[in-house]
């Protein structure tokens, strides 16, 4: 039942976290002054940093998000974790040789670059071939999955083509033979790998993401579909063009190259306007932090665009490429992919830290680090949260913090229990010996000041005392105090009182989008009657073996419709896992 | 009769609706009950069902928003057992979030 298990992927953070040391690793070289792209000389150290930064950061950072939302978004689980565990490890290993490769770049040894690259190479394909059953799953295959398996099909075009022209390079023999691919070669390699895979995959994560935290529509329209297929279109027909003419000479291969080009760049220009149009249709007024910071991502890839035009029809678009690239790679791609990051892994540790707390108290409100930048410079917990847990809503996502002030009295939040504290009865003893402590309890009630709680503690939930304390003017809860109309708060000792309850679970998820009006319903479970079917008197099993807690008094049901039932791993000990037993109907007790 | 002491259905659906606006979105960060996510709570002899949906249907947080729900109506004084129904018709959107919702995140009030 428990969703970690489930909707949660593991390894994401993993993934995240190489892809960080990676981006870090990727701008250190040039940083250092290491890596001039525009320098020949210094050529092969651009080529160790440049896949540094594509390789180990942007794949990574996608992959790592691929396996998080694209269960979530098909609606089902992984059927197997591992890939996700092997990928990174692989990914890594190959980097780390296709690093070592690029650095001894024309001599002796540097077929470690394909080496490492085929390593690279299968164990994305371990992780892409994992991904795809929950891709394709789910009918009508919704507009952003469309986007990501379009991109995945240009990291196979993308990762072929470098293993080959890293053979071509390293390898003297097949030199002669591939040795026509380059060295134009390279600039479809790129072509394949920033605008196919990255730029379409970040499209398709953005068409996702965004909607989902900023209330817009999900359903782009003919606009989204437009995007799609000029997108693939395009950028494949440029992209095999060029290779066939790489090999072939013709005329009209050229032509076809520059009308794919051109329907590309058109693709981008239509995503930038939808962009603009989801960010106009938002219904939450006020823009989080990090996409008000991801414009400047879409201002990078508008920029990049005008500049590729130019140079295209000028006929500079050689010059232009190392240019175009940084655009691409630092502001388009990692600008989009930092500031999604900055909530996704905020998001992702709010659930793993309070998901298992909901329902059962306050939680902070909100995700860390998503207001405004004044009050997030240095965000603490404390700050962000303090005024802002569930019980409290006062705050207004946005607006600078103010200093917590407990509301008057909202319609939301429960009144605080009376000034008196409850008066604390434990009859366990009296319990485990066999007592009967009935006597003492209607004693305690009667001595209760006025709106004085009772807190008994018990070894099993009094549920037949509910209903003479209520005839006293107690409202018996288990759990945060209430005074409601009927009075006072009576606390059953939570953990004991919890594990003998029995709380039949019963959950079913309707995948086909069953309308409200029609929903089925599991089959109510019969009410038990009173009788036990051993003939056992109730009374008797007041006092339980030792260590079996209530249990001798409830009866087994009849099997329940339950689709899952499960315990949360380890985290709550008392929530044990499998199927519990309700709690029998409680027998008559005499007032 | 009555072999627990809670009042009548209509007071214990309010009371069990109160109870659910401890379960937030976190998506959202509000309380799942004014989002209106949560359509229909119905209780008889113990057994709560609770019909609600969810504000995208790729929700990460779904199973913990269940889970929740679960938890959250199992405390409950004479709650044998909870149901939870994710439904997808009618199609959650922010104009049906409640009025105090609609402030907080100064949702538009404009057309679609």
């Amino acid at each position: 039942m428990i969703a970690d298990s489930d909707r949660l992927a593991h390894w994401t953070p993993a993934f995240f976290a190489c892809a960080l040391v990676n981006l870090g690793l990727g701008l250190a070289l040039p940083a250092l002054g290491l890596a001039w792209p525009a320098r020949a000389a210094a050529a092969s150290v651009s080529l160790a940093s440049v896949h540094l930064l594509t390789v180990g950061w942007l794949t990574l950072l996608m992959f790592g998000a691929l396996f998080q939302f694209v269960p979530a978004i098909a609606g089902r689980s992984l059927k197997r974790q591992f890939p996700a565990a092997l990928t990174p490890i692989g990914t890594e290993a190959g980097l780390g040789l296709m690093v070592a490769g690029f650095a001894i770049l024309g001599r002796d040894g540097a077929v470690l670059l394909p080496a490492g690259g085929t390593l690279v190479i299968a164990s994305l394909a371990l992780g892409a071939a994992s991904l795809l059953p929950a891709l394709a799953a789910k009918r009508p295959v919704p507009l952003s999955t469309r986007f990501v398996m379009a991109g995945l099909g240009f990291l196979l075009l993308t990762v072929l083509l470098g293993l080959t022209l890293a053979v071509a390079f390293t390898v003297p023999a097949a030199g002669a033979t591939l040795g026509v691919l380059l060295p134009d070669g390279i600039g479809y390699h790129v072509l394949a790998g920033l605008c196919g895979w990255f730029t379409l995959t970040a499209i398709g994560v953005s068409y996702e993401l965004l909607p989902m935290f900023m209330l817009a529509p999900h359903d782009r329209g003919a606009l989204g579909a437009a995007v799609l297929w000029l997108g693939t279109g395009g950028f494949l027909t440029a992209f095999a063009a060029g290779i066939a003419r790489l090999l072939w000479a013709g005329a009209w291969l050229a032509a076809a190259e520059q009308a794919g080009r051109a329907a590309g760049g058109l693709a981008i220009a239509l995503y930038l306007l939808d962009v603009t149009r989801l960010y106009r249709a938002r219904k939450r007024r006020q823009v989080e932090l990090h996409n008000r910071a991801g414009l400047g991502a879409f201002a990078a890839l508008g920029l990049a665009l005008a500049l590729a035009a130019a140079a295209m029809v000028t006929g500079r678009l050689t010059t232009a490429v190392p240019a175009l690239v940084l655009l691409v790679l630092l502001g388009w791609l990692t600008g989009l992919g930092l500031t999604q990051l900055y909530k996704i892994v905020a998001f992702l540790a709010w659930l793993t830290r309070y998901g298992g707390q909901l329902g059962r108290g306050p939680v902070p409100l909100r995700v860390p680090c998503s207001r405004a930048p004044t009050s997030c410079a240095w965000p603490s917990p404390a700050s962000c949260s303090q005024c802002c847990y569930s019980g409290a809503n006062t705050c207004a996502p946005g607006a600078p913090p103010t200093p917590f002030r407990p509301p008057a009295d909202p319609p939301h939040r429960r009144p605080p229990m009376s000034e008196a504290p409850p008066l604390m009865l434990d009859v366990r003893p009296e319990l485990r010996a066999g007592g009967e402590p009935f006597g003492r309890i209607m004693q305690a009630v009667a001595g209760l000041a006025p709106g004085q709680g009772l807190r008994l503690l018990a070894t099993f939930e009094p549920v037949p005392l509910y209903a003479v304390l209520s005839r006293k003017g107690l409202r018996p809860r288990r759990r945060a105090p209430r005074r409601g109309r009927l009075g006072n708060p009576v606390h059953p000792e939570r953990r004991s009182g919890r594990r003998d309850t029995g709380v039949r679970r019963c959950r079913f998820g309707r995948r086909d989008g069953g309308a409200l009006a029609h929903a089925a319903r599991a089959p109510r479970q019969p009410r038990p009657d009173a009788a036990r079917a051993d003939g056992a008197d109730p009374a008797h099993t007041r006092n339980p073996a030792p260590g079996r807690g209530a249990r001798s008094m409830e009866r087994p049901r009849a099997a329940a419709p339950l689709s899952r039932v499960g315990g949360m791993r380890g985290r709550h000990p008392h929530e044990a896992r499998g199927r519990r037993r309700a709690a029998p109907d409680p027998p008559k007790h005499p007032p | 009769m009555a072999t627990t002491a809670l009042p009548d259905d209509a007071e214990l659906r309010e009371a069990l609706r109160e109870a659910l606006r401890d379960v937030i979105d976190p998506e959202l960060g509000y309380n799942i009950v004014d989002l209106e996510l949560v359509y229909d709570i119905a209780a008889e002899g113990g057994i709560v069902d609770v019909t609600m949906t969810m504000t995208t249907p790729g929700c990460t947080a779904q199973d913990y928003i269940v889970a929740g729900v679960e938890r959250c109506l199992a405390e409950e004084a004479g709650v044998t057992g909870v149901c939870v129904n994710v439904v997808w018709s009618p199609a959650w959107s922010p104009r049906r979030m409640s009025a105090r919702a609609r402030s907080v995140f100064n949702i538009r009030e404009d057309g679609a």
